[in-house]
């Protein structure tokens, strides 16, 4: 019977044990929305249009990470560039730049395909909304570029311009 | 031709001697890489980047210069070889701009897949690549980036030897050469576009099409250029159902690979705004006809369609079949000329027809397809001017008389471009070609011995007796003679005295003979094949021989001949005719008669109008049905050369196509026949219409294939009679522009710079009689209208003609023309 | 040391034909006319006359080559001495305008040419001038014209005035630009004697071939064979240029040795200098150093020796220059008369120039030196005309003896340093 007793306390001890090792350790969750999670440089994230150095818009309208994209989520219509007022550097500038990101899953080929470095997919991973249609990312939403990623600028190379 | 046999890598081949080893291989499947070379345009050597390794020859070889020779032992591959390839590569990157992100050609450039294939991994240029000039106008529609011009000289070699008329040439010296045009003057002329297909770099690009799409981002659809009647075979590329650009779609049966300006930049009359898209009721035209209901405001068209075709049939019940009429369209597909003779023929009506002047089904000798021209020994021309009319049938001409041995001879009443590379040029005096005609088919007859039952005077004609004399002797002594003649040009009934001219030439036994009807309409061809002519049904069946229309057409068809375009513009103004459909066709601008023509139509009952541009006939009609045009529809039509191809859909229209709309109508009037496809369709025509049984859908395929020959009738015209006295007023000669300035080409058009101002070609003693001089403005009246015009004195008619380039529709020099296609007179007077 | 077409140069009024007539010109063509045309050409077959522009094609041969019965032919001289260091038509032209029309008018009898051209280099305007005066001289003579000297053969010559580039001395670039087109060497086969100016066969020749001419005809084809070593036969025009003490034109039989012709003939070395290194046949020839001097000056010898006679331009250069620099000049004299119609010559003359000129400021690697090299098999023998061979000719030859030239100037360069 005592034996019995003592076994049970030992194991109601083992067990409390863990939870109060857990009570006294750092908790692994965090209190989001309050806290937010710092997510790894090269996650891939919400994408993004880079500027360059003099403000202008890093994509020549290519299409190459439309016609890379494995579903298609991406549409570039371009046009060609006021030499006066140029959007871009080169000739062409894309007229329309447009990610669904709803379709999109988050491989990342379009940044390999970019030859000018101007989407690139970032740590920004809040993308829930209450509409549909807000998940059509059109150019003025993509170009907002947020502060500087410090992997990407050391190891990737991107230009990278805040833009208030 | 004797045959070589060579060995290119380890492959054994068999070709015709004189071809080009890089043309060899491909027949073995062996890849030669090219810059510079082009199959249609010959060697060059420029680019150096087909280098071969050829057996006993000390150094390597360029296969694209090199004339296969027995036992010649070829290799592609090797050390060597790569080494050549790849230095060659790099030279040509050297200074060649890296924006291949940027640039128009990516995606399909000959540059990016050598390199790709055979090029350097690396590059081991260390300095700063050349600058140069990046975007260069070389005419409103070819912008030249002069920094990726590798100088292969494709272009300009196109422009010496296809186009034959230097446009195009290399400047400077060396690293500093270009490609540019003599004196910076604008690179301008009928066939510049085809430089943009040839470019193996993004260097000369298509300004219109200027970053509107990636290449791979376009949907390419084959389909025919709807221009002329060539029917040059296009690709024409679109994205998300918008209209982007036109490639040439090499055909060699057809148009040899290029297309002309009109071809490529002619076209977004598919976008533009004067387009009619819906339905819709005019509140023009006579009172309404008693048994005309409310027309039901905003329908679909089908449904609007259904109502007006009770309303023709209640007018043909009412005043009998002769008082409708239906004028069909040289423009649009077979099909549609089918089931629309159909129709009316279903309405018990023969008033059907397609064009002003006069012309019949078939041809007393062999209709020959376009290709045919390369290898005849003589080509006549007889009032035909390729390249005004047919562009792409010039650079046919050009090619066989510089390329092939072909002698040109021409028989017109004016001068024309090709005269220069004319053999015997015979110019007759504006309105006598007629006489012209006869006087040859005379001489011909004479030489053969035979007994004519016509005679011919060559008084009215000008030519003199020698230059007939020669032209005959030409034609006798050809071997193979391909005779050229636009009926759509020839007076009164000229065609008809041209198709006597040709069975004479067919009974000459040396002479191997054969001719093409180049009328300059889309489908002339196909709208006399599909029976829109008052005296035929389909496949050339008169209506006279009622056995065989029975047999073909039930035992209601009509077997009474009907009237023709002019004929009912005539009963139309007396009031005979009540109704009168007219589908995409502007006989107010089009046929001769000018006001006159307005005033017929106004004076019908009901006017209905399927068309697709808003026209001066759509403003006179109180039904105006929307048609969707090339682009939209999809069908075949059969071009100069009596090839039957397929005109493919590229774009959809929101409205109903032509052949359903119409298939509607005749289920409304109780015919069974129903189609599911447009292929039914043409199932239908090769069993109904005699030269069509071969074909079907596909046999049509990517490049078309001949009719059989259309059964000609025996025609005697009797001689010519006599003209009026001129009394001081000069004849008429309406020539064609090609770029006119009408609804295809409108003010927005790309093309716009070509629109030339109104001008009258007098010949000296004239305008000395007339008392103007070289620039004077004059005013050229005739048959109840004016226009005005400047004068030029340059003799391109003869003496007592005048010839007026149809310049744009608002000119109206159609209107100065006899509503019964004789010749007319008009007065010049100093405005 | 015989003398043919140097025979009387400098006698006082040499260019009229009083003078010319008085020394015996024209009286071969009464020999010629006296022969028929066949016997003509087989006599310059026989004597061995070889081109003097460059190839040195048996003359014979080529005349022998014209399509059979095809008719009109053309005859052009060819008077656009562009090769750098070379003057000896230029004397010639200066000083003896008849001997060339006498020869023109043997090879066109000996070919049934009625029309010849001499086409002069744009630089060459008062030659051509004293030419037309000659030619005058000949018409009113009756040696130019309908029926000469009663033959019932006719001929008229007209002269030429070229716009100045060098590639118009090869003979199919020389023809489109007679014709009034573009400077750019024609595709072969078809050869100008099957093809040639507007489309008909045509005899290209040099001057100093055609001066040759006559001598072979008056004097008989035995007598000039005699001279000169087997295969080289006749004399040589030998422009010799560079740091000698007498420059100038020299008439040497074939064979002589370069170091008569340097140290003999032109008094030697400048300055006392050393020789360091000599151009043999105008500057689109490998040259060859100091130690090859004692090559006999002829086709085989200097064949042997890894270059070529060419047109017959000795250029000595001394051991005061560079010849990083002087190879640097050559390559700048072809990137500029490249005509740009192929690839490799276009861009690969400019990129030697390049490279080139960034080791001469000693902002090279010596990796340069193989990168050169490759260029140059990358060009030679890969391209539509010799342009670019004669362009890698200097710098390859250059490399081949002068290496350390080149590598001086890496010296103080650190590895990898490079642009």
């Amino acid at each position: 019977m005592l034996q019995a007793t003592f076994a049970g306390v030992k194991n109601l001890l083992i067990g409390m044990g863990v939870t109060f090792r857990n009570m006294l350790s750092k908790p692994v969750t965090l209190q989001y929305p309050e806290v937010k999670r710092t997510m790894p440089t090269r996650y891939r994230g919400r994408h993004f249009l880079n500027r360059d150095e003099d403000g202008l818009e890093r994509c020549v309208g290519c299409s190459l990470c439309s016609i890379n994209c494995p579903v298609g989520c991406i549409h570039v219509v371009a046009a060609e560039n006021d030499p006066e007022n140029p959007v871009s550097k080169g000739e062409r500038y894309a007229e329309v730049y447009e990610i669904n990101l709803l379709r999109c899953i988050y491989c990342g080929y379009c940044e390999e395909a970019c030859p000018v470095d101007a989407v690139v997919l970032r740590e920004h991973y809040e993308l829930a909304d209450y509409d549909r249609d807000n998940y059509i990312m059109e150019k003025q939403d993509l170009l907002v570029y947020p502060e500087p990623n410090e992997f990407r600028v050391n190891v990737l190379g991107n230009t990278e311009r805040v833009n208030k | 031709m004797s045959d070589v046999t060579l060995t290119i890598d380890g492959k054994t081949v068999t070709v015709p001697k004189g071809t080009k080893v890089v043309d060899a291989a491909k027949q073995v499947e062996v890849d030669i890489p090219v810059f510079c070379y082009h199959e249609k345009i010959g060697p060059l050597g420029c680019c150096r980047m087909c280098l071969v390794e050829v057996e006993k020859m000390p150094k390597l070889m360029t296969a694209c210069t090199m004339d296969v020779a027995p036992d010649m032992v070829v290799k592609t591959v090797g050390d060597k070889v790569e080494k050549a390839q790849k230095g060659v590569l790099e030279f040509t990157l050297l200074n060649h701009p890296l924006d291949c992100p940027v640039c128009d050609k990516g995606g399909e450039c000959p540059l990016q897949d050598n390199t790709f294939k055979y090029g350097p991994p690396d590059t081991r240029m260390e300095f700063h690549r050349a600058n140069n000039v990046k975007a260069a106008p070389l005419s409103p529609v070819i912008t030249i980036d002069r920094e990726r011009c590798i100088a292969c000289q494709r272009c300009t070699a196109y422009s010496e030897r296809i186009e034959q008329d230097r446009g195009l040439v290399m400047l400077n010296r060396g690293f500093h050469n270009e490609v540019n045009t003599f004196n910076n003057e604008p690179y301008d002329n009928r066939f510049s576009g085809n430089v943009i297909d040839i470019c193996p770099v993004g260097a000369l690009t298509n300004t219109d099409f200027r970053f509107k799409a990636r290449t791979w981002d376009l949907e390419n659809h084959d389909t025919l250029c709807a221009n002329c009647g060539c029917n040059c075979n296009i690709t024409l590329g679109t994205r998300l159902n918008e209209f982007m650009r036109i490639e040439a779609r090499p055909n060699d049966a057809v148009d040899d690979g290029w297309i002309c300006d009109k071809g490529r930049w002619g076209h977004h009359f598919m976008e533009s705004k004067n387009k009619i898209t819906a339905a819709r009721e005019n509140s023009v035209g006579k009172t309404e006809p008693t048994s005309f209901p409310n027309f039901p405001i905003n329908a679909p068209a089908e449904q609007a369609a259904e109502k007006v075709i009770e309303i023709f049939k209640n007018i043909a019940e009412e005043h009998g079949p002769e008082s409708i009429g239906f004028l069909g369209s040289p423009y649009a597909t077979n099909e549609e000329g089918y089931l629309y003779q159909k129709l009316f023929r279903l309405l018990g009506t023969n008033n059907i027809d397609h064009k002003s002047y006069q012309d019949t089904p078939g041809l007393p000798i062999r209709h020959f397809d376009v290709e045919e021209i390369e290898n005849s020994n003589i080509v006549l021309l007889i009032a035909c001017d390729p390249t005004e009319e047919l562009p792409i049938l010039d650079l046919r001409i050009k090619k066989a008389v510089s390329r092939c041995g072909t002698k040109l001879l021409s028989l017109n009443d004016q001068d024309t471009a090709l005269d220069k590379y004319a053999e015997l040029k015979v110019k007759y005096k504006v309105g006598s070609e007629a006489s012209a005609v006869d006087a040859l088919a005379e001489g011909l007859a004479r030489e053969l011995g035979e007994s004519i039952d016509f005679s011919s005077d060559l008084g009215p004609t000008g030519i003199s007796d020698e230059d007939m004399k020669s032209l005959v002797e030409a034609v006798r002594s050809s071997m193979k003679i391909c005779v050229v003649y636009n009926p759509a040009a020839l007076s009164g009934d000229t065609s008809l005295r041209v198709k006597r001219l040709l069975s004479v030439i067919a009974r000459i036994p040396t002479i191997e003979c054969g001719a093409i009807p180049a009328a300059p309409a889309t489908n002339a061809v196909g709208a006399v094949d599909m029976g829109l002519l008052p005296d035929f049904y389909p496949g050339g069946v008169p209506v006279s021989d009622s056995e065989k229309v029975k047999e073909l057409w039930g035992e209601n068809a009509p077997t009474k001949p009907g009237l023709s375009a002019s004929e009912m513009i005539a009963k139309a103004k007396s009031g005979d005719l009540k109704a009168l459909w007219i589908h995409r066709s502007n006989p107010v601008v089009d046929f001769p008669g000018g006001e006159q023509v307005v005033e017929a139509l106004k004076n019908l009952d009901l006017l209905v109008v399927h068309d697709m541009l808003e026209t001066e006939t759509t403003q006179l009609a109180k039904i105006v049905l929307p048609s969707n045009g090339p682009g939209f529809d999809e069908g075949t039509t059969t071009n100069i050369g009596g090839r039957v191809q397929a005109r493919r859909k590229a774009l959809e229209a929101n409205s109903i196509d032509d052949w359903k709309l119409i298939q509607v109508m005749l289920k409304k009037l109780g015919d069974e026949s129903s189609y599911s496809r447009v292929a039914k369709v043409l199932n239908e025509i090769s069993q109904k219409v005699p030269g069509y049984q071969e074909i079907n859908s596909r046999f049509v395929g990517k490049q078309g294939c001949n009719r059989e020959q259309v059964a000609g009738e025996e025609v005697s015209p009797g001689n010519v009679e006599s003209a009026a006295s001129s009394n001081g007023k000069l004849q008429l000669r309406v020539a064609t522009y090609l770029f006119a300035h009408d609804k295809i080409l409108d003010a927005s058009s790309k093309l716009a710079y070509h629109f030339k101002p109104s001008s009258a070609f007098l010949n000296e003693s004239d305008a000395g009689k007339i008392g103007v001089s070289n620039g004077d403005r004059v005013s050229i009246s005739g048959n109840g209208t004016e226009m005005e015009a400047e004068v030029t004195i340059d003799n391109r008619c003869m003496e007592g003609g005048v010839v007026v380039p149809r310049i744009s529709d608002e000119q109206g020099v159609n209107g100065l023309g006899n509503p019964d296609g004789s010749p007319a007179w008009v007065d010049i007077k100093k405005a | 040391m015989t003398q043919i077409l140097f025979k009387d140069i400098n006698k006082e009024g040499l260019h009229t034909m009083k003078v010319y007539e008085g020394l015996g010109g024209y009286q071969s063509l009464k020999k010629a006319f006296a022969q028929k045309p066949e016997e003509i050409v087989e006599a310059v077959k026989a004597s061995g006359l070889r081109g003097r522009g460059g190839a040195g094609f048996p003359t014979g041969l080529k005349w022998s080559f014209l399509a059979k019965d095809v008719f009109p032919r053309y005859l052009c001289c060819n008077a656009d001495e562009s090769e750098p260091g070379t003057c000896k038509d230029r004397e010639l032209l200066l000083k003896n305008p008849h001997l060339l029309i006498e020869g023109m008018i043997l090879c066109s009898y000996a070919c049934r040419i009625e029309t010849g051209y001499i086409y002069f280099r744009g630089e060459f305007q008062d030659l051509s001038f004293i030419m037309d005066k000659a030619l005058d001289e000949a018409r009113a003579k009756g040696y130019l014209g309908k029926n000469i000297l009663g033959s019932g053969f006719d001929l008229d010559i007209h002269t030429h005035l070229g716009a100045g580039a060098y590639i118009c001395g090869e003979e199919s670039a020389l023809l489109n630009s007679l014709e009034g087109g573009r400077g750019e060497p024609r595709m072969k086969p078809p050869f100008p004697a099957v093809e040639g100016l507007y489309s008909k066969p045509t005899v290209i020749n040099n001057v100093e071939t055609l001066c040759a001419v006559p001598y072979i005809v008056s004097e008989g084809a035995d007598k000039y064979a005699a001279l000169g070593t087997e295969k080289s036969k006749g004399t040589k025009l030998v422009s010799v240029s560079g740091h000698v003490k007498k420059p100038g034109n020299y008439e040497i039989e074939m064979g002589t040795p370069t170091s008569e012709l340097i140290y003999n003939l032109a008094g030697g070395i400048q300055n006392d200098n050393k020789l360091k290194a000599f151009i043999p046949g105008g500057s689109s020839v490998p040259m060859l150093p100091a130690d090859k001097v004692d090559t006999p000056y002829d086709y085989e010898s200097l064949a042997e020796a890894g270059t070529m006679l060419g047109s017959g331009a000795l250029i000595v250069i001394d051991d005061s220059i560079n010849i990083v620099e002087a190879t640097l000049r050559l390559i700048s004299f072809y990137m500029h008369e490249s005509c740009g119609k192929c690839t490799p010559c276009r861009e690969g003359t400019r990129w030697l120039h390049q490279i080139v000129e960034r080791i001469m400021q000693n902002k090279g690697q010596l990796e340069y030196i193989t990168r050169l090299e490759d260029i140059c098999d990358n060009m030679a023998f890969k391209t539509f005309c010799p342009l670019a061979d004669a362009c890698v000719a200097p710098v390859v030859s250059s490399i081949k003896y002068f290496r350390a030239d080149y590598e001086e100037y890496f010296k103080n360069v650190p590895a990898g340093a490079a642009s």
